[in-house]
């Protein structure tokens, strides 16, 4: 039973589709307030993950309670959760306005309310001016945006997004990003994202999968500490260390590999006679620490 | 179920566009409310056309209900809208019934009017009833066979293929099927068939025949009620956990 800071809890939750094995055993909880990041690379389960969470798949394995519920049994929680898949699911041939007028009907609220809510949502998604255009003359990111308008439209308390910001120009990118923040200020929003440099500057914390697998969960800060390397500049440039000469790299600097704490690596640095100019944890950014754990890097 | 229908209406209506609006009122209303009927030479023949009209227009329209959604890739958006599966199925089915039995009531009525203007053999009401009635039969039954091919199909052309061998099945099968049969048959049981029909509309053999028409459809309907919940699994398959 996840506690009160959990929106939802995978334990051992398996999926497939026909032979195919989408989730193998995930475990993964996810907090209730802040933005979580949903990291993998493409057929990791990301899209399934988000899948099981409202109810879309049925897990043959493990369980899986989000806001206190089985979603696979008590179906979608409409009021509590909302979401945008990569592919927007917005009607070509409506307009933007009847899009989002529409979808508020769906979710029983009337009419006029509707329409009053889709005017406001689309104009602090800054695309107001596209309220009477059909969605099959939209521009690619005009139509991303109507489709984001129409996941914020109504109150939740989990938005989902996948790839919110895949097609988006830079500053409209950077809008959704700010909206993103937002939003994450009242609720949790899980974000399914390629794009690590945004994972890195929302994300509180974020979760890599692989394989349907777990690899790593925690704030990005966390990540990117690599608590068993260090990265050592010398006035020399290269560096002696257990019995073997290090040659620096490009940058001039040795990134020494080594399980012991800081303080045990610098003395015995230091006693081997290195004339050390900067010692320091290696730090990568997300980007580094992904591909080294999804097999992405060398 | 009223926001599915809505929703039904506008897509339909909006996608259409201007040139699917000329196409279909020159299928419907040109060549089945007119040009077919008028060249049958028969008042009775003419407007049984009409009853079979909404096998057309029902038909293909429930046959996009679902595999239309998939094809567009709206249906996993629309399944986390929050309706219900009673909801959904009721406002696609509803949609695809009323549009149907729409277009064949309103031909008639074009017909009629046309008939009356150039003094044409007149129907009357024991043909004008029964034809209405097997029009609102063959929306309800073109509208559930086509749902029910809808739910399995992946896209809409693939469902077209398969509704179009049902349709051939419903229009051209049944009565080979009979004129096979019926030849075979002692003398004996073809003058208590014929006996039983005897009276027209309100015989006997039609009453028996609308009670099955009744409990087919029930019974598709029945069958579409148990397989919508399946549309919220992307994945069928047993759980065993």
């Amino acid at each position: 039973m996840p506690s009160d800071n959990l929106a939802a809890s995978f334990r051992g939750i398996s999926v497939r589709y026909g032979d195919v094995t989408a989730l193998d055993g995930l475990d993964l909880d996810i907090p209730a307030r802040g933005v979580f990041g949903l990291l993998g690379r493409n057929g990791a389960g990301k899209t399934t993950a988000i899948r099981a969470l409202v109810g879309l798949v049925q897990p043959f394995s493990g369980t899986l309670e989000v806001f206190g519920g089985d979603p696979a049994i008590s179906g979608w929680n409409t009021e509590r959760i909302s979401v945008l898949f990569a592919e927007d699911g917005l009607l070509p041939p409506l307009t933007v306005e009847e899009n989002l007028t529409v979808w508020a009907r769906l979710h029983g609220v009337r009419w006029r309310e509707a329409t009053s809510l889709a005017g406001a949502v689309l104009e602090s998604t800054g695309i107001a001016g596209y309220s009477g255009t059909k969605v099959k003359e939209l521009s690619t990111g005009n139509r991303r945006l109507a489709a984001l308008a129409r996941t914020f439209m109504l109150p939740s308390d989990m938005v989902m997004l996948d790839e919110p910001t895949s097609s988006l120009d830079p500053v409209r990118a950077d809008e959704v990003r700010r909206a993103i923040g937002r939003l994450a200020e009242s609720r949790l929003v899980l974000l399914s994202t390629h794009n690590l440099n945004e994972a890195e500057e929302l994300c509180d914390r974020v979760a890599i999968i692989d394989g349907g697998r777990l690899v790593v969960s925690g704030p990005p800060g966390e990540l990117e500490r690599m608590p068993d390397r260090y990265m050592v500049r010398t006035e020399s440039g290269g560096l002696e260390f257990r019995g073997s000469r290090l040659e620096p790299s490009s940058n001039g600097s040795v990134v020494v590999e080594c399980g012991d704490p800081a303080a045990d690596v610098l003395a015995e640095l230091l006693a081997a006679g290195n004339r050390i100019t900067e010692f320091r944890p290696y730090r990568k950014n997300l980007s580094g620490v992904f591909m080294d754990l999804t097999g992405g890097g060398s | 179920m009223g926001a599915v229908l809505v929703r039904e209406w506008l897509g339909f209506i909006r996608g259409m566009g201007r040139t699917g609006m000329v196409r279909f009122v020159a299928i419907y209303f040109v060549v089945f409310g007119f040009v077919l009927p008028s060249s049958l030479g028969d008042v009775t023949a003419a407007y049984v056309v009409f009853a079979f009209v909404p096998l057309y227009v029902a038909g293909p329209l429930a046959v996009d209900a679902f595999a239309g959604e998939r094809e567009r890739n709206t249906l996993e958006t629309l399944l986390t809208s929050g309706v219900t599966p009673g909801d959904l199925l009721a406002g696609k089915a509803l949609f695809s019934f009323l549009f149907g039995l729409f277009t064949s009531w309103s031909v008639m009525a074009l017909y009629t009017a046309w008939s009356a203007i150039r003094g044409w053999e007149m129907p009357g009401m024991g043909l004008l009833l029964p034809v209405m009635a097997g029009g609102l039969f063959s929306s309800v039954l073109g509208c559930l066979t086509g749902l029910h091919v809808s739910m399995k199909a992946r896209t809409v052309r693939s469902g077209q293929q398969w509704f179009s061998i049902a349709l051939l099945v419903m229009v051209l099968g049944v009565p080979m099927f009979l004129r096979f049969i019926l030849p075979h048959l002692p003398a004996g049981i073809l003058t208590s068939l014929g006996e039983l029909f005897m009276g027209g509309w309100s015989s006997t053999g039609v009453l028996l025949l609308s009670g099955a028409a009744l409990i087919a459809c029930t019974v598709l309907w029945l069958a579409l009620r148990g397989r919508v919940g399946g549309l919220w699994r992307l994945n069928p398959g047993k759980a065993v956990r």
